[in-house]
């Protein structure tokens, strides 16, 4: 029971882990909170059933389609409702307020679009499971472990490697000395947006597989994305995953003695209890 | 000719009265938002708080409805008290993440705890307003009600906000730390605002469920918050006539948009889709709102 509810939770995990990346990410580089975030990883989910089930595309590149198309939706909405913004002044709640409403705006669109029913893209394939030790694991679960742990370890490269994510990282750092040493700014917000949605993208694509969509799906995701950035200490991108992942474990436990309605109570217990101990750990000033 | 003008009063009376409920919360908010600058995302979840509060007491108890309306709204004070205190050292923006949560939260209380809520299946059957001996089962008499609860609501806040205590509220917006250096105690101005704040949306939650005679978890969502927000900023931050106004077109135009027959899946959605957009084109073309001055 323990190692099913670990791997449960490693597999969940992996999800909040690509969630929270774009959501910390933003924070890190941009100073705001993307409350919008959520609908990222819904549209993700929505276009890999309208690629897969509405038009046939097969699974892995309907998948891959519905990332980019959540990419270029929020760098559409970056444009439109986030960028004139940029340079202002306190614009850290104004900001944060834009961009539920963007998320507002996002959910009647999906609902009058797919309607509010419960879709599924489940129904579509043979369920295929493994039985290793007593665990049992679908092989949709291991289609999202994979994946998501190949987008790590091309995440890490990213960051520590090449110019473009040495660039995010010494914007996240501060803003105006990347300025002033020749780092274009608003190519590196264009980044920020553009990889945190497409991660979110590719976890509501994978999510797909294993639970029913439906327009509400977005808080849970951005509660979600929310706690782990919290966890690891907001605009801090491994400490993010590593939240992702433990707030994964830790909820997957937790149903294991409390009913899982509560989950998201339990979640934010968590971090509740985190922000207590020790507030807004990994805050720069 | 007699049904149809029959139906327009009646309409007429359910606007005011759902204008009334939703000004009476997003007054409220503004002056915790508005002049004391404390940032809530989670205004929906304290009129769930005072609606549920008020529904449970009627139900199980009986109380007469002065009392009962006073015990809902400060339970509904209290939970702001809970949700403000530990938090009281936040910026702004962080604010606004905290008491999403926040509402997050109460939600799940609500649909959680069958044994009090009942659940997703919601309380049925909140029996109507009577004061003395008169029920306010009419939808004349309930607007009337309604309207008088909104009087005392703006009479409050327009007063208390000209009160030296409103000042040192709108100091401590404009710079805590200043206002903390002369002396004042920024946390408790803070939680009584909060406290001030939330009772009232504690009295909106009670008018709600007595008028609905049924209210449910889903009546109470974070879109609710949002929704309340939106009033504020959309009639402008830190005035008392601007949530008011805010909240009268808000409300307005969905329910215009049923009344002319649009079915009501449309009309829920468009709703959304309008009210989102006024926002953000307010945040972008008209920070301080309809009828700000700055």
């Amino acid at each position: 029971m323990f190692l099913q509810l670990l791997i449960n939770g490693l597999i969940s995990g992996s999800i909040y882990a690509l969630t929270a990346f774009g959501f910390t990410i933003v924070f890190g580089t941009m100073r705001f909170f993307n409350l919008a975030h959520g609908s990222a990883y819904m549209i993700g989910a929505y276009m890999t059933y309208f690629f897969f089930v509405k038009l046939g595309v097969n699974l892995p590149v309907a998948m891959a389609l519905a990332s980019l198309s959540t990419m270029a939706v929020m760098l559409v909405f970056d444009q439109m409702f986030f960028k004139p913004f940029r340079g202002d002044e306190n614009h850290g709640w104004v900001l944060a307020i834009c961009s539920f409403a963007v998320a507002f705006l996002v959910e009647p669109v999906i609902s009058l679009i797919f309607g509010t029913d419960i879709l599924s893209i489940r129904q579509a394939q043979v369920p295929v499971s493994y039985h290793i030790g007593g665990i049992i694991i679908t092989r949709n679960q291991i289609i999202i472990l994979s994946v998501s742990i190949v987008i790590m370890i091309l995440l890490a490269f990213f960051f520590r490697k090449t110019s473009f994510g040495k660039a995010m990282r010494a914007t996240a750092d501060d803003s105006e000395i990347a300025d002033a040493i020749g780092i274009n700014v608003e190519l590196v917000f264009l980044l920020s947006i553009g990889l945190g949605s497409l991660l979110a993208g590719t976890a509501g694509a994978l999510i797909s597989l294993e639970i029913d969509l439906d327009p509400t799906m977005s808080h849970s995701a951005l509660l979600k994305a929310i706690v782990a950035s919290i966890l690891g200490g907001i605009g801090n991108i491994p400490g993010a995953m590593l939240g992702g992942f433990f707030l994964g474990i830790a909820e997957n436990l937790g149903i294991w003695k409390i009913d899982s309605a509560w989950k998201d109570g339990i979640s934010l217990a968590i971090m509740m209890i985190f922000v207590l101990l020790k507030p807004w750990i990994g805050r720069r000033s | 000719m007699a049904v149809g003008v029959n139906k327009v009063i009646n309409f007429a009376l359910h606007v005011i009265i759902v204008m009334g409920i939703y000004a009476i919360l997003s007054v409220s908010l503004n002056f915790m938002f508005g002049y004391a600058g404390i940032i809530s995302i989670c205004h929906g979840a304290f009129f769930g708080i005072g609606a549920y509060a008020g529904a449970l007491i009627s139900l199980k108890l009986g109380l007469p409805f002065a009392l009962e309306i006073l015990v809902a709204s400060t339970i509904s004070g209290f939970a702001g008290l809970i949700i403000t205190a530990p938090t009281l050292r936040l910026e702004e923006d962080y604010m606004s993440l905290a008491t999403y949560a926040f509402g997050v939260i109460i939600f799940t209380v609500m649909s959680n705890w069958h044994s009090l809520t009942r659940g997703p299946l919601g309380l049925p059957g909140i029996p109507p307003i009577q004061i003395f001996s008169f029920q306010f089962v009419s939808l004349w008499a309930y607007a009337g009600l309604v309207v008088v609860f909104l009087g005392i609501t703006v009479v409050c806040m327009a007063s208390w906000v000209r009160s030296p205590f409103g000042k040192v509220l709108m100091a401590i917006r404009e710079d805590h730390v200043a206002v903390s250096a002369i002396g004042k105690n920024v946390a408790m101005f803070k939680i009584i605002a909060t406290f001030i704040s939330a009772f009232f949306a504690g009295i909106a939650g009670v008018l709600l469920a007595h008028y609905l005679t049924f209210i449910d978890p889903t009546s109470f969502l974070i879109n609710e918050s949002f929704l309340v927000l939106g009033m504020v900023i959309f009639g402008g931050i830190g005035t008392i006539t601007g949530p008011i106004a805010g909240a009268a077109i808000l409300v307005f135009i969905p329910e215009a948009l049923r009344f002319v027959g649009l079915p009501s899946f449309y009309a829920a959605h468009l709703r959304q889709i309008i009210f989102s957009l006024l926002i953000i084109v307010v945040l972008l073309k008209r920070k301080q709102g309809l009828l700000g001055k700055r």
